[in-house]
């Protein structure tokens, strides 16, 4: 039976489904099914351990963000220790963490923003050209539909109105915050 | 029966007479205009100034209702005058300010209202006005008028770098937080993580790019 656990094709899936429910929030993979898709010939009292172990890799790999470097070193002390995993499903774990930790990484964040987040940025430039009180303004004027909304949440918009002299002074606030983004991570 | 019919009267183009160019009041006067022009005949010059400040008042935005009941007590008119007067005024001043002043020739402009039977020295008030030292703050007016979606009227960040928390034991990861306050009065904070807060710099720059350019195609096209 503890050969059915070592066979490498289900735990790339196994991977994915505890992904999907310990980072993003998808409580609809459960353990049983889990284990009845994966490993259906496995006895339950057996799966469970081995799944708890899996949950524990991931979670330690995702909460440390850990690098390469990191990964196969934290891998490799896995491999030795007792009652630890085996090279090939170091192998699988190191894998699936290369293609989906952007992903992982995303999610953790969200969890961690409670405010209203910016989602996304239209805009328009209009010519004024006549309105009720004026018949020519040759002023052109940029419309911008800010998206904002909170994890898990249902986006808001705002509509904001904006002539040249004003969004050159927004541009020079965002320099000056790339400025300071720039400085920090340097020290950091 | 001529085949233009009813609409001749309105395709007589004022233009004809004023050496090809439009009056600044249309085509025909509107009636409030027409019929105010024989009773700023029986007013004197310093009533007709209240008139005017008044008007100039109103288009600012100002609540006149009491200025105009102490205008109609002083100068002895009825309610059914005054509203004439004010309606007439107004328009009249509404559609002069609505032309930039390059397109307002003082001659053409005082030819204008002669013809609507203005009395010289109320068109002498009326031209200071229109195209006085007051005009470039009555536009100001104007223009602000002419938006209805707010703009912003301040703008604060803070960049935060958040070093560990309930989900990452490391993170590190910096966030930009801003606050925006808009001229309706609202307030808005918000979260950017960085990869937006490239996206939201690089649409800044491309609008106000887009934007010179069509300032400059503007200027070239709509020339009068």
């Amino acid at each position: 039976m503890a050969g059915e656990l070592e066979g490498c094709k289900p735990l790339s899936g196994l991977l994915s489904g505890l992904a999907q429910n310990a980072f993003h929030g998808n409580s609809s993979i459960t353990e049983e099914l889990l284990h009845s898709q994966l490993y259906p010939e496995v006895p339950p009292e057996e799966f469970r351990p081995f799944l708890a172990k899996m949950r524990g890799i991931l979670k330690s790999i995702a909460s440390a963000d850990m690098d390469f470097n990191q990964l196969e070193a934290f891998l490799t002390a896995q491999t030795k220790k007792q009652g630890g995993i085996t090279g090939e499903q170091a192998a699988v774990i190191s894998k699936f963490w290369k293609s989906h930790k952007t992903r992982i990484r995303e999610s953790l964040l969200n969890q961690s923003r409670w405010d209203n987040g910016l989602r996304g940025l239209s805009w328009r430039v209009d010519g004024k050209s006549q309105s009720r009180h004026a018949a020519q303004i040759h002023t052109p004027a940029a419309i911008v539909e800010l998206e904002f909304g909170k994890s898990g949440q249902e986006s808001e918009f705002l509509c904001l109105e904006f002539d040249e002299v004003k969004l050159k002074q927004v541009l020079k606030r965002l320099s000056e915050v790339e400025e300071s983004i720039g400085t920090l991570m340097q020290a950091a | 029966m001529s085949a233009l019919g009813a609409a001749a009267p309105y395709l007589h183009h004022p233009s004809d007479s004023h050496g090809g160019r439009v009056s600044f009041l249309g085509a025909q006067p509107s009636p409030e205009v027409a019929a105010v022009a024989p009773l700023m005949r029986d007013l004197d010059r310093s009533t007709f100034r209240k008139l005017l400040k008044l008007v100039v008042g109103a288009l600012h935005g100002k609540d006149c209702r009491e200025a105009v009941q102490q205008l109609g007590a002083s100068a002895n008119l009825s309610e059914e005058r005054l509203a004439v007067l004010l309606a007439g005024t107004h328009t009249l001043l509404q559609q002069a300010l609505r032309r930039p002043p390059a397109s307002l020739k003082p001659e053409a402009f005082q030819d204008q209202l002669q013809e609507l039977g203005i009395p010289q020295d109320m068109i002498e008030d009326l031209t200071s006005l229109a195209l006085g030292s007051q005009r470039p703050l009555l536009d100001a007016v104007v223009q602000q008028q002419g938006s209805w979606l707010p703009h912003l009227s301040d703008f604060r960040w803070r960049v935060d770098v958040a070093i560990s928390t309930s989900a990452q034991s490391r993170s590190l990861q910096p966030s930009v937080l801003m606050q925006l306050k808009l001229t309706d009065g609202s307030a808005h904070r918000f979260e950017v993580p960085v990869a937006k807060f490239q996206e939201l710099r690089y649409s800044v720059a491309l609008v106000l790019k887009e934007m010179a350019e069509l300032e400059k195609k503007c200027e070239r096209k709509l020339q009068d």
